[in-house]
Protein backbone atom coordinates (compact mmCIF):
# COMPACT_ATOMS: atom_id res chain seq x y z
CA UNK A 1 0.00 0.00 0.00
CA UNK A 2 1.29 3.57 -0.79
CA UNK A 3 0.35 6.78 1.04
CA UNK A 4 -0.12 9.73 -0.80
CA UNK A 5 0.17 13.32 1.30
CA UNK A 6 -2.36 15.70 -0.70
CA UNK A 7 -1.38 19.01 1.03
CA UNK A 8 -1.75 22.67 0.60
CA UNK A 9 2.06 23.48 0.09
CA UNK A 10 4.95 21.76 1.13
CA UNK A 11 3.60 20.61 4.07
CA UNK A 12 3.53 16.69 3.41
CA UNK A 13 7.18 16.59 2.22
CA UNK A 14 8.15 18.25 5.72
CA UNK A 15 6.43 16.20 7.46
CA UNK A 16 7.71 13.03 5.92
CA UNK A 17 11.05 14.31 6.68
CA UNK A 18 10.60 15.53 10.42
CA UNK A 19 8.50 11.81 10.73
CA UNK A 20 11.71 10.29 9.90
CA UNK A 21 13.45 12.24 12.42
CA UNK A 22 11.54 9.78 14.75
CA UNK A 23 10.83 6.69 13.09
CA UNK A 24 13.45 6.32 10.23
CA UNK A 25 13.07 6.13 6.95
CA UNK A 26 10.06 6.30 5.10
CA UNK A 27 9.18 4.50 1.68
CA UNK A 28 6.03 4.18 -0.12
CA UNK A 29 4.78 8.05 0.33
CA UNK A 30 4.31 10.52 -1.72
CA UNK A 31 3.49 13.94 -1.25
CA UNK A 32 1.31 16.07 -3.79
CA UNK A 33 1.82 19.60 -2.62
CA UNK A 34 -1.02 21.89 -4.19
CA UNK A 35 0.53 25.51 -4.83
CA UNK A 36 -2.44 28.54 -5.41
CA UNK A 37 -1.25 28.81 -8.67
CA UNK A 38 -2.18 25.28 -10.27
CA UNK A 39 -5.38 24.53 -11.67
CA UNK A 40 -7.53 22.50 -9.50
CA UNK A 41 -8.21 20.35 -12.59
CA UNK A 42 -4.52 20.23 -13.17
CA UNK A 43 -3.86 18.35 -9.65
CA UNK A 44 -6.18 16.33 -9.81
CA UNK A 45 -4.89 15.49 -13.42
CA UNK A 46 -1.32 15.01 -11.90
CA UNK A 47 -2.50 12.61 -8.84
CA UNK A 48 -4.43 10.34 -10.95
CA UNK A 49 -1.83 9.77 -13.44
CA UNK A 50 0.45 9.03 -10.57
CA UNK A 51 -2.54 6.56 -9.36
CA UNK A 52 -2.95 5.31 -12.84
CA UNK A 53 0.35 4.06 -13.94
CA UNK A 54 0.43 1.99 -10.66
CA UNK A 55 -3.07 -0.03 -11.42
CA UNK A 56 -2.07 -3.10 -8.59
CA UNK A 57 -1.32 -0.91 -5.97
CA UNK A 58 -3.51 0.17 -3.57
CA UNK A 59 -3.38 3.52 -2.01
CA UNK A 60 -4.27 5.58 1.09
CA UNK A 61 -5.11 9.16 0.43
CA UNK A 62 -4.26 11.22 3.06
CA UNK A 63 -5.39 15.09 2.92
CA UNK A 64 -5.21 17.99 5.44
CA UNK A 65 -8.14 20.72 6.01
CA UNK A 66 -12.00 18.90 5.65
CA UNK A 67 -13.82 20.66 2.81
CA UNK A 68 -10.45 22.04 1.52
CA UNK A 69 -9.22 21.30 -2.24
CA UNK A 70 -6.65 18.68 -1.48
CA UNK A 71 -10.47 16.82 0.13
CA UNK A 72 -11.98 17.17 -2.62
CA UNK A 73 -9.18 16.09 -4.80
CA UNK A 74 -8.82 12.70 -2.65
CA UNK A 75 -12.58 12.29 -2.89
CA UNK A 76 -12.48 11.93 -6.80
CA UNK A 77 -10.03 9.79 -7.01
CA UNK A 78 -11.24 7.25 -4.04
CA UNK A 79 -14.13 5.84 -5.52
CA UNK A 80 -12.57 2.68 -6.36
CA UNK A 81 -12.05 -0.57 -4.29
CA UNK A 82 -8.06 -0.03 -4.21
CA UNK A 83 -8.28 3.43 -2.78
CA UNK A 84 -9.31 5.03 0.65
CA UNK A 85 -8.94 8.83 1.47
CA UNK A 86 -9.33 10.05 5.03
CA UNK A 87 -8.59 14.06 6.28
CA UNK A 88 -6.95 15.25 9.13
CA UNK A 89 -3.33 14.44 8.22
CA UNK A 90 -0.89 15.16 11.38
CA UNK A 91 2.38 13.23 12.50
CA UNK A 92 0.43 10.66 14.71
CA UNK A 93 -1.82 9.70 11.86
CA UNK A 94 1.20 9.51 9.18
CA UNK A 95 3.46 7.36 11.94
CA UNK A 96 0.13 5.39 12.66
CA UNK A 97 -0.63 4.87 8.79
CA UNK A 98 2.59 3.30 8.15
CA UNK A 99 2.66 0.92 11.03
CA UNK A 100 -1.04 -0.37 10.41
CA UNK A 101 -0.33 -0.52 6.32
CA UNK A 102 1.91 -3.37 7.25
CA UNK A 103 -1.57 -5.43 8.98
CA UNK A 104 -3.77 -4.17 7.37
CA UNK A 105 -5.12 -3.87 3.37
CA UNK A 106 -6.87 -0.77 2.19
CA UNK A 107 -9.83 -1.24 2.89
CA UNK A 108 -9.71 -2.36 6.40
CA UNK A 109 -7.26 0.52 7.53
CA UNK A 110 -9.89 3.23 7.94
CA UNK A 111 -11.38 2.39 11.07
CA UNK A 112 -7.86 1.83 12.98
CA UNK A 113 -6.50 4.96 11.35
CA UNK A 114 -9.03 7.44 12.76
CA UNK A 115 -9.96 6.11 16.14
CA UNK A 116 -5.71 5.67 17.04
CA UNK A 117 -5.31 9.00 15.50
CA UNK A 118 -8.15 10.61 17.71
CA UNK A 119 -6.72 8.51 20.93
CA UNK A 120 -3.39 10.05 20.69
CA UNK A 121 -4.92 13.82 20.74
CA UNK A 122 -4.30 14.77 24.13
CA UNK A 123 -5.37 17.51 26.93
CA UNK A 124 -1.83 18.19 28.79
CA UNK A 125 -4.13 18.67 32.07
CA UNK A 126 -4.92 14.86 31.68
CA UNK A 127 -1.20 13.90 31.74
CA UNK A 128 0.01 16.14 34.82
CA UNK A 129 -3.04 16.50 36.75
CA UNK A 130 -4.82 20.06 37.60
CA UNK A 131 -2.46 21.79 39.80
CA UNK B 1 -36.14 35.76 1.78
CA UNK B 2 -32.21 34.84 1.66
CA UNK B 3 -29.97 37.97 1.82
CA UNK B 4 -26.37 37.83 -0.85
CA UNK B 5 -23.43 38.43 1.82
CA UNK B 6 -21.20 37.78 -0.36
CA UNK B 7 -20.70 36.98 -4.49
CA UNK B 8 -16.82 35.73 -5.15
CA UNK B 9 -15.63 33.82 -8.29
CA UNK B 10 -12.99 31.27 -7.28
CA UNK B 11 -11.72 28.82 -9.55
CA UNK B 12 -11.56 26.27 -6.82
CA UNK B 13 -15.06 27.25 -5.76
CA UNK B 14 -15.87 25.66 -2.14
CA UNK B 15 -12.58 25.11 -0.54
CA UNK B 16 -10.25 26.27 2.95
CA UNK B 17 -10.54 29.70 2.22
CA UNK B 18 -13.57 29.56 1.76
CA UNK B 19 -14.62 27.56 4.62
CA UNK B 20 -12.17 28.55 7.36
CA UNK B 21 -12.00 32.46 6.81
CA UNK B 22 -15.26 34.19 4.72
CA UNK B 23 -18.15 32.18 5.94
CA UNK B 24 -16.94 33.15 9.62
CA UNK B 25 -16.70 36.64 8.68
CA UNK B 26 -20.13 36.93 6.68
CA UNK B 27 -21.98 34.16 9.21
CA UNK B 28 -23.02 32.60 6.00
CA UNK B 29 -25.42 29.83 6.51
CA UNK B 30 -26.24 28.79 2.93
CA UNK B 31 -23.56 28.38 -0.10
CA UNK B 32 -25.20 28.99 -3.41
CA UNK B 33 -22.60 27.26 -6.20
CA UNK B 34 -23.99 28.59 -9.85
CA UNK B 35 -22.28 26.38 -12.31
CA UNK B 36 -23.98 24.69 -15.00
CA UNK B 37 -21.81 21.83 -15.67
CA UNK B 38 -20.79 21.15 -11.82
CA UNK B 39 -24.98 20.96 -11.33
CA UNK B 40 -25.24 18.10 -13.60
CA UNK B 41 -22.23 16.02 -11.26
CA UNK B 42 -24.33 14.11 -8.64
CA UNK B 43 -21.36 12.92 -7.10
CA UNK B 44 -19.58 16.27 -6.63
CA UNK B 45 -22.60 17.51 -5.24
CA UNK B 46 -23.27 14.81 -2.87
CA UNK B 47 -19.33 15.60 -1.46
CA UNK B 48 -19.91 19.61 -1.48
CA UNK B 49 -22.79 18.78 0.84
CA UNK B 50 -21.36 16.21 3.34
CA UNK B 51 -18.40 18.46 3.31
CA UNK B 52 -20.06 21.71 4.73
CA UNK B 53 -19.46 22.55 8.12
CA UNK B 54 -22.15 22.51 10.67
CA UNK B 55 -24.91 25.07 10.13
CA UNK B 56 -23.69 25.62 6.57
CA UNK B 57 -26.37 24.27 3.13
CA UNK B 58 -24.93 23.78 0.50
CA UNK B 59 -26.80 24.32 -3.12
CA UNK B 60 -25.70 23.82 -6.39
CA UNK B 61 -27.91 25.40 -9.37
CA UNK B 62 -27.21 25.80 -13.12
CA UNK B 63 -27.37 29.69 -14.37
CA UNK B 64 -31.09 29.41 -15.19
CA UNK B 65 -32.27 27.83 -12.17
CA UNK B 66 -30.30 30.28 -9.90
CA UNK B 67 -32.26 32.99 -12.14
CA UNK B 68 -35.53 31.54 -11.28
CA UNK B 69 -35.10 30.64 -7.51
CA UNK B 70 -33.35 34.45 -7.23
CA UNK B 71 -36.90 35.85 -8.65
CA UNK B 72 -39.05 33.02 -6.52
CA UNK B 73 -37.36 34.86 -3.09
CA UNK B 74 -33.99 35.79 -3.53
CA UNK B 75 -32.27 32.23 -3.54
CA UNK B 76 -34.45 30.84 -0.04
CA UNK B 77 -36.85 31.20 2.60
CA UNK B 78 -33.75 32.62 4.82
CA UNK B 79 -30.04 32.57 5.37
CA UNK B 80 -27.19 34.81 4.70
CA UNK B 81 -25.78 33.15 1.12
CA UNK B 82 -22.62 33.18 -0.21
CA UNK B 83 -22.86 33.16 -4.19
CA UNK B 84 -20.09 31.66 -5.19
CA UNK B 85 -18.73 31.15 -9.62
CA UNK B 86 -16.29 29.41 -11.14
CA UNK B 87 -15.35 31.96 -13.48
CA UNK B 88 -16.06 35.22 -14.67
CA UNK B 89 -18.42 34.41 -17.58
CA UNK B 90 -20.80 32.54 -15.79
CA UNK B 91 -21.02 35.09 -12.93
CA UNK B 92 -21.62 38.06 -15.89
CA UNK B 93 -24.28 35.49 -17.48
CA UNK B 94 -26.48 35.58 -14.33
CA UNK B 95 -26.10 39.10 -13.38
CA UNK B 96 -26.95 39.87 -17.23
CA UNK B 97 -30.20 37.99 -16.87
CA UNK B 98 -30.93 40.31 -14.32
CA UNK B 99 -29.67 39.69 -10.56
CA UNK B 100 -28.80 42.26 -9.22
CA UNK B 101 -24.61 42.66 -7.85
CA UNK B 102 -22.94 45.78 -6.15
CA UNK B 103 -20.19 43.69 -5.11
CA UNK B 104 -18.04 41.03 -7.07
CA UNK B 105 -14.64 39.33 -4.86
CA UNK B 106 -12.79 38.16 -7.18
CA UNK B 107 -10.92 35.55 -5.05
CA UNK B 108 -8.77 32.70 -7.34
CA UNK B 109 -8.94 32.17 -10.85
CA UNK B 110 -6.13 29.86 -11.62
CA UNK B 111 -3.32 30.44 -14.58
CA UNK B 112 -3.85 29.63 -18.05
CA UNK B 113 -1.87 30.27 -21.39
CA UNK B 114 -3.93 32.94 -22.26
CA UNK B 115 -4.37 34.88 -18.66
CA UNK B 116 -1.67 36.95 -17.19
CA UNK B 117 -0.82 36.82 -13.78
CA UNK B 118 -2.16 39.62 -11.71
CA UNK B 119 -1.35 38.21 -8.39
CA UNK B 120 -0.20 34.73 -7.75
CA UNK B 121 -4.24 33.13 -7.23
CA UNK B 122 -5.84 35.16 -9.84
CA UNK B 123 -4.71 35.23 -13.61
CA UNK B 124 -7.34 37.36 -16.06
CA UNK B 125 -7.59 36.99 -19.58
CA UNK B 126 -8.76 39.76 -22.77
CA UNK B 127 -12.32 38.92 -22.09
CA UNK B 128 -12.32 38.59 -18.43
CA UNK B 129 -10.81 41.89 -18.09
CA UNK B 130 -13.56 43.32 -20.81
CA UNK B 131 -15.93 41.73 -18.71
CA UNK B 132 -14.63 43.15 -15.37
CA UNK B 133 -14.91 46.32 -17.16
CA UNK B 134 -18.64 46.35 -18.04
CA UNK B 135 -19.34 45.37 -14.19
CA UNK B 136 -17.49 48.59 -13.03
CA UNK B 137 -18.99 51.29 -15.98
CA UNK B 138 -22.75 49.48 -14.82
CA UNK B 139 -21.57 50.38 -11.21
CA UNK B 140 -21.15 47.16 -9.61
CA UNK B 141 -17.48 47.15 -7.53
CA UNK B 142 -15.44 44.83 -8.47
CA UNK B 143 -12.04 43.72 -6.59
CA UNK B 144 -9.55 41.37 -5.88
CA UNK B 145 -9.52 39.56 -2.63
CA UNK B 146 -8.22 36.15 -1.75
CA UNK B 147 -8.47 36.11 2.28
CA UNK B 148 -10.27 39.26 4.81
CA UNK B 149 -6.32 39.73 5.41
CA UNK B 150 -5.34 41.16 1.88
CA UNK B 151 -6.05 44.64 0.87
CA UNK B 152 -8.53 44.63 -1.65
CA UNK B 153 -7.10 44.75 -5.27
CA UNK B 154 -9.14 47.59 -6.97
CA UNK B 155 -10.71 47.19 -10.69
CA UNK B 156 -8.64 50.33 -11.84
CA UNK B 157 -5.74 48.18 -9.96
CA UNK B 158 -6.49 45.21 -11.53
CA UNK B 159 -6.27 47.20 -15.00
CA UNK B 160 -2.83 48.87 -14.31
CA UNK B 161 -1.31 45.34 -13.52
CA UNK B 162 -2.72 43.90 -16.47
CA UNK B 163 -1.52 46.22 -18.37
CA UNK B 164 1.93 46.19 -16.99
CA UNK B 165 1.73 42.66 -18.04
Amino acid sequence: MEILLLTHGEWGAELVKSAELIVGPLKNIKCFPLHPDCPLKEYIRETQEYMEQRKEEEFLLITDIRGGSTFYTAGILSRTEKVRAVSGLSMDMLILADELRQEYSVGEIITPLIEGTKSKITDMETVLGKE
Amino acid sequence: MAEISLIRVDSRLIHGQVITKWRKIFNITKIVVVDDSLANDEFMIRMYEAAAPAGVKVKVYGIEKAKRLWDKNKLGTEGRVLLLFKDIPTCYKLYEQGVPMNYIQIGGVAKTADRKVILQAVSLNESEMELLGKFHQNGCEVAIQIVPEDTRLSYEEIVKKYKEK
